[in-house]
């Protein structure tokens, strides 16, 4: 875990004792850490922090991003987790779990927390097809959904959306797909409040495409990048620039796609190359120096996912 | 084009002249503008309140709803870059009374990447925080955490 560098020195003289600071401030700045850092470290600082750290407003929003090393160094994540969700009380509106999890574990927060509005799950390899729709069903305000290399079929993708009537975002990595409209389809068919839309390594094709806009008639950004079976020329680019307001085509830059590893470093072997099923016929589509067609590519409005 | 213009005095008699667009980032201020002109702000010193002048003044045109953009983000970062974890947390508290959204958020996300990753202790040293549990307390805190180890079983 990288060290960060401290503020400028400060003057010699009368220190701030930081527990002085209102308890929501605190919260405030130790929320930020996220919930590994609360649970191991913020909250054995001193009494006072710590009862800002059972204070159930800090649990609203459960942020377990890690790099996977947590799990190297013995550190049971999915108990924290189960933790963490207790200590919400049942306000747990939003969570994000990175490299691990089990069906147990999504369907002990569902049963908790019936207000999730947002879900994140990134190479959540243990957890299966049918434990997240088993998951879905009991979350009837999902809004927000994003699945990074997670199973999920299509046929489960349209039981989440019609489980799910608000969605309004839904984020979906996939290991490259051969040309496959499920999910265009399911989505079509069930998520028509959709605003933002993100398919990645998907193999829709100009149909699915199709079937999205005639459907999502509210969708303000589309996210189509290594999206190889889509033709984004002619009518169909046309179409798309009209509709929404912005739009990433499949061959932009993928730089700004945090996926659980930076671009030079892929802690469990996933790189460009790994990436593609046993099917030889994708290793054309890879341009591994980034993107050729900067038409539409503005890296900034990637930053708002980012930041959060 | 002509601006009104508020003053704003701090609790050390800095006064401090601009436009009633930036004073309103303050979100307290609305409910003092009334017809006065000159506003005293009790709780906040010349240094802090300047410092906060400055913030709103660059993120003046902000709107809430949009991302900021690379360039405001540098701006912010370089701001915040050379204030000492002392005037931080006096920024944070001022920043929170006057309701400063934005900088409250930066403030307390840029305190907090200070301590990314630091330990308990680590924390106790930069934050001048004595540590008030007992040898036993601590060790109930440690057995507690069950996580700590992998699943046995």
């Amino acid at each position: 875990m990288a060290s960060s560098s401290l503020p400028p020195a400060m003057e010699v003289g009368e220190s701030r004792n930081w527990t002085e600071l209102p308890p929501e401030l605190t919260s405030l700045i130790l929320h930020r850490l996220g919930a590994i850092e609360i649970l191991e470290n913020a909250q054995k600082v001193c009494r006072s922090w710590r009862r800002v750290c059972k204070d159930p407003s800090m649990w609203r929003k459960i942020d377990m991003h890690n790099l996977g090393d947590w799990e190297d160094m013995d550190y049971n994540l999915e108990i924290m987790c189960r933790h963490a969700v207790d200590r919400s009380q049942g306000g747990l509106v939003e969570i994000d779990i990175w490299y691990f999890g089990t069906d147990g574990l999504l369907n002990y927060i569902a049963d908790r927390s019936s207000n999730l509005r947002s879900l994140r799950l990134t190479r959540c390899s243990q957890i299966t097809d049918n434990g997240l729709v088993e998951a879905v069903l009991k979350l009837p305000l999902l809004e927000d959904l994003e699945l990074s290399y997670c199973s999920l079929s299509g046929v489960s993708l349209k039981v989440l959306g019609q489980s799910c009537p608000n969605m309004k975002t839904l984020k979906l990595k996939r290991y490259p797909q051969k040309e496959n409209d499920d999910d265009a389809l399911a989505i079509a068919e069930t998520m028509p409040k959709l605003r933002h839309l993100q398919l990645f390594g998907n193999g829709l094709s100009d149909t699915g495409l199709n079937a999205i806009l005639d459907s999502c008639l509210t969708l303000e950004h589309l996210d189509l990048r290594r999206c190889f079976n889509v033709n984004l020329i002619g009518d169909l680019q046309k179409r798309c620039s009209e509709r929404v307001k912005v739009v990433r085509h499949p061959n932009d830059s993928t730089h700004d796609i945090d996926i659980g590893s930076s671009e030079d470093e892929y802690p469990y072997g996933f790189s460009d190359i790994d990436l593609m099923s046993d099917d030889t016929e994708f290793d054309h589509y890879y341009d591994l120096t980034g993107a050729s067609d900067y038409s539409d590519y503005d890296q900034f409005d990637y930053y708002d996912d980012m930041l959060i | 084009m002509s601006s009104n213009k508020i003053v704003l005095t701090s609790s050390d008699d800095e006064s401090f002249e601009v436009d009633e667009a930036v004073a309103r980032k303050l979100e307290i201020i609305p409910d003092m503008i009334a017809d006065d002109k000159a506003i005293l702000l009790q709780n906040v010193t010349g240094m802090i309140l300047a410092i906060i002048i400055e913030y709103c003044k660059k993120h003046v045109d902000d709107v809430d709803s949009e991302a900021k953009n690379e360039l405001v983000m540098t701006w912010d970062a370089e701001f915040m870059k050379n204030i000492d974890m002392e005037t931080l947390f006096k920024l944070l508290i001022a920043a929170d009374y006057l309701k400063v959204k934005g900088l409250i958020d930066l403030t307390s996300n840029t305190i907090a990447d200070y301590v990314k990753d630091k330990s308990p202790k680590e924390f106790r040293e930069i934050f001048n925080i004595e540590n008030d549990y007992t040898p036993e307390e601590e060790e109930e805190l440690r057995k507690q955490n069950e996580w700590a180890f992998k699943d046995l079983n």
